[in-house]
């Protein structure tokens, strides 16, 4: 019998081993040295088919995590352009992230909106992530009020969840008119309100989700206003500095609030670029609400002109232009142009009761969808309570122009000119998009 | 549309006088249609207000349609309005006229009436 070791670079793989000469004889000092010599090649050979069995596998192994990591992606909403009030950005630390995030729009208008968390990493980190997020948007579509969505999300979760996992999560709904949120937390880290430098923390309102099936969640109401309102998961607050301290939540507002001169896109952009220079150790996931810059209102036409109907062409003429301008469809702008002309007349006729040497101012200001209209006269002051529309079902002449305005401005008011002196009538119409008749 | 000129012209069609009105009615001038239509309404028991070539009317301009249908009904006569333009069917609609006064495709159609 003859043996030989199979040996690599990382030690003996094996043994090739020959025995029992055909002819009987015993196996000469020539023959072990030949087999030897083919020892070495085929050891190496082996070792590389394993590599590359190995390599194939590991290759397997990444396509397949690349494959989960898209899946998981493609559960975030995609990133809406324009005037949209929501920001929201998911960096993984490795290839799937127990992190998620979603917002949608209710029918009513409202905006609802999640974050979370899966306590964990690795695949089956992600796959609850999954199963909590098409959870959250499921239960969220009814426009539910946050406490209650949270409650119920949480009820279902219990059911499953294995293991010690839970899940922390922040749900919450905007309204844009209104400018507030409406925000429920379980075991979220606190929400961040910055006003320029000032900040203001809304900590959680209840335990994470998947622990206690009682759990009950409180929700509050955040006025934001022009401000933002910042949600995120512990990975932004555990990001380590070059001595290995965390930045932490103080650590957070100062990157923060070193940005607050930048519109939300580009401040948010920048406070990840902070975020990425320093060591992110965990996922990490932002929402940001605020209303786009530059979305504050803005003058759209100002015209003065003598209290006299023959000038209420040319009135007509450039309020139409302006109103085209901010692309109001037709039949509306039509309306608009209808009842400001019958506000203007009426101060002709009731304010000024015919004496036109006077003059009239027409305002027009848009703040997002929302339309505003002041007409200011320096008549002596009207009483207001005596402005009134009339009945649009008795048939008579007269009167329809207040009837009109009543019928088509959202909201309307005469008060006081600036300094008390004369009339000034606020109308204001929501534009409503997508709805072209 | 919008620079057509204003003109108020009647025609007397025999046992039917067409009132015709152009441009933008508005309270500039509503008076003058006013006197107009009730003028016709004076001399013949049967008026129309023809309204194609009306790009804009106001309150006053609807108020001047209002008074001639009104004072037709008094006496008996009949008033209405012919191939009214798409804005001023808006308003019309707007006031919730457009179930009251009649209205007339054509001037045919009215005379027929």
């Amino acid at each position: 019998m003859l043996c030989a070791p199979l040996s690599t670079a990382q030690g003996a793989i094996g043994a090739l081993e020959v025995i029992n000469r055909r002819d009987g004889g015993l196996f000469a000092q020539a023959d072990a040295e030949i087999l030897r010599l083919i020892a070495a090649p085929a050891a190496l050979a082996i070792n590389n088919a394993r590599l590359a069995q190995g390599l194939v596998e590991q290759q397997r192994m990444k396509r397949e995590l690349e494959l989960a990591r898209k899946i998981q992606k493609s559960l975030l909403p995609k990133r809406r352009r324009g005037d949209f009030p929501i920001i929201g950005v998911n960096l993984p630390a490795h290839e799937i992230s127990g992190d998620f995030y979603d917002y949608f729009d209710l029918p009513d208008g409202r905006i609802a909106f999640v974050i979370g968390d899966v306590s964990g990493k690795g695949l089956d980190a992600a796959f609850l992530m999954v199963r909590a997020a098409s959870l959250l948007r499921w239960a969220g579509k009814g426009g539910l009020s946050p406490a209650r969505w949270l409650t119920d999300v949480n009820v279902e979760l219990c059911k499953t969840m294995q293991d010690g996992r839970f899940l922390c999560a922040a749900v919450g709904l905007y309204d844009r008119k209104s400018g507030s949120v409406m925000l429920a937390s379980a075991g979220f880290p606190p929400a961040l309100l910055q006003d320029g430098l000032h900040f203001e923390e809304f900590p959680a309102d209840g335990p994470p989700l998947g622990i206690l099936a009682e759990a009950v969640y409180e929700e509050r109401r955040i006025e934001l206003g022009r401000n933002a309102l910042y949600l995120f998961s512990d990975g932004a607050t555990d990001v380590r500095d070059d001595a290995r301290n965390t930045l932490g939540s103080d650590g957070l507002r100062a990157l923060i609030a070193g940005h607050a001169e930048l519109g939300p896109e580009p401040r948010l952009r920048a406070l990840i670029g902070d975020l990425k220079r320093l060591r992110l150790v965990d996922d990490t996931t932002f929402l940001l609400l605020q209303e786009p810059a530059g979305r504050a209102a803005h003058h759209v036409l100002e015209m003065q002109f003598p209290a006299q109907p023959g000038e209420m062409r040319a009135v007509r003429a450039a309020l139409r232009a302006a109103l085209d301008a901010q692309e109001v469809a037709p039949e509306l702008r039509d309306r608009l142009v209808l009842v400001v002309d019958e506000a203007c007349t009426n101060v002709m006729r009731h304010a000024y009761c015919g004496f036109c040497d006077q003059t009239i101012t027409l305002r027009l200001s848009r703040e997002r969808d929302m339309l505003a209209f002041e007409i200011a006269d320096q008549a002596p002051a009207i009483d207001p309570a005596r402005v009134r529309p009339r009945d649009l079902d008795e048939c008579r002449p007269g009167g329809l122009g207040v009837a009109f305005i009543d019928s088509l401005m959202d909201e309307w008011r005469i008060e006081p000119g600036r300094d008390g002196k004369g009339n000034v009538l606020h109308m204001r119409k929501q534009l409503t998009f997508g709805e072209h008749e | 549309m919008s620079n057509m000129a204003n003109e108020c012209v009647s025609e007397n069609l025999g046992d039917y006088v067409l009132v015709r009105l152009k441009g933008e009615v508005d309270l500039s001038w509503s008076q003058q249609v006013r006197k107009q239509i009730l003028d016709a309404l004076g001399a013949c028991g049967k008026v129309g207000v023809e309204l194609s070539q009306v790009s804009y009317i106001d309150s006053s301009g609807i108020a001047a349609l209002v008074e001639g249908f009104q004072n037709a009904r008094s006496k008996g006569g009949k008033f209405g309005l012919v191939a009214a333009s798409s804005p001023v069917m808006s308003v019309l609609q707007l006031a919730r006229l457009d179930k009251v006064f009649p209205l007339f495709a054509s001037i045919e159609a009215a005379r027929a009436a």
